[in-house]
């Protein structure tokens, strides 16, 4: 007996339901030792108001961001600066004193400058934050002046470091 | 004693009905998603020159009505645990790239008091198959999230629970 059946697919009925699903994720961010000097004076004259031998003086300011381990950590801001080049001023007469927020401890006195070593302008301890705009300081140079040194312009290239750890 | 002989035909007589039956299919709205159980943000460097950054991607299968449309949405379930680093405020993110419907517009920020926008789903969307539905199955969105990297910040690792959601109609 042949039997056809006809399926007709008369409605297909389409049922509005909201339907909401959620997952959820762990957020992590990680924030480790950072340091950067958001400002370094490119030059610095080194000058003095009288003819009679005394020091030269000049500053320059700098600011910075840093943020030190809690356990542990660390930070620093040294100085290392060149020879200021044939008959000019010894870098053996070139000193500096510090200033720096409470973020940091300046050098405690005045410290001599060096071309071989880098030496210390500001030093943080564990768990030091400048603050989130930087934080400023400074080093005040002093130049002895020396009967020796030949009249005439020179120049010494000082690099700061900042870091953190 | 009678006897009958019932006499059968050799080929049955031809009998050809036609029944109609109904059937219904109830196709409902539909929204599932799948994201990474971690997501990291961190620093690209040393030096405070960038954000706390990360990304990931959020995938979901989605089939709304022809007059409904759908959302995929995410919330700060909880603020960054322990204390001393970013809020959930701070945590800024963007979306590119979604393959059914419209990701965020801009830059959005996580809240833990409302969902904020991922995708944008209209009606008639469905993930898979192709035309007239997507192509990609599953659908994907990338999230690129970031954080403010501020010296304030104690160092460590913070962490905090989102939750997306994806609702169609």
């Amino acid at each position: 007996m042949k039997r056809n059946m006809l399926l007709s697919i008369a409605t297909a009925v389409l049922a509005i339901t909201p339907a909401a699903f959620g997952n959820d994720s762990t957020l992590g961010i990680t924030v480790g030792p950072e340091a950067t000097f958001t400002t370094v004076a490119s030059t610095t004259a080194l000058t003095k108001s009288d003819t009679t031998f005394a020091a030269y003086s000049g500053t320059t300011p700098f600011s910075y961001k840093i943020r030190t381990s809690q356990s542990n950590g660390t930070g620093s801001i040294t100085v290392q600066v060149t020879t200021f080049g044939t008959g000019g001023p010894a870098v053996a007469d070139l000193a500096y004193t510090c200033t720096a927020p409470s973020s940091g401890i300046p050098c405690s006195s005045s410290t001599a400058a060096s071309t071989t070593v880098a030496t210390s302008v500001v030093g943080f301890g564990a768990d030091a934050h400048s603050a989130d705009t930087a934080d400023s300081g400074s080093a005040v140079w002093t130049l002895q002046d020396r009967t020796g040194i030949k009249t005439g312009d020179y120049s010494s290239t000082a690099t700061f470091t900042i870091s953190a750890t | 004693m009678l006897g009958f002989i019932l006499l059968l035909p050799l080929e049955g007589v031809g009998d050809i009905r036609t029944t109609t039956q109904t059937m219904t299919a109830n196709i409902s709205p539909y929204g599932k998603l799948s994201v990474p159980s971690n997501v990291s943000l961190r620093s690209s460097g040393t030096r405070f020159e960038g954000s706390l950054a990360g990304n990931f991607t959020v995938s979901y299968w989605a089939r709304t009505s022809d007059v409904g449309g759908g959302s995929i949405t995410v919330q700060g379930s909880s603020e960054f645990s322990p204390a001393g680093g970013p809020s959930i405020g701070s945590v800024t993110y963007l979306c590119s790239g979604a393959t059914l419907g419209i990701g965020c517009s801009g830059s959005q920020t996580l809240a833990t008091s409302t969902q904020t926008p991922v995708v944008t789903l209209q009606s008639g969307a469905c993930t898979g198959g192709g035309s007239p539905c997507s192509t990609q199955e599953p659908n994907t969105v990338l999230l690129t999230l970031s954080s403010q990297n501020k010296p304030h910040y104690k160092t460590g690792t913070y962490s905090a629970q989102i939750t997306f959601t994806i609702s169609t109609l």
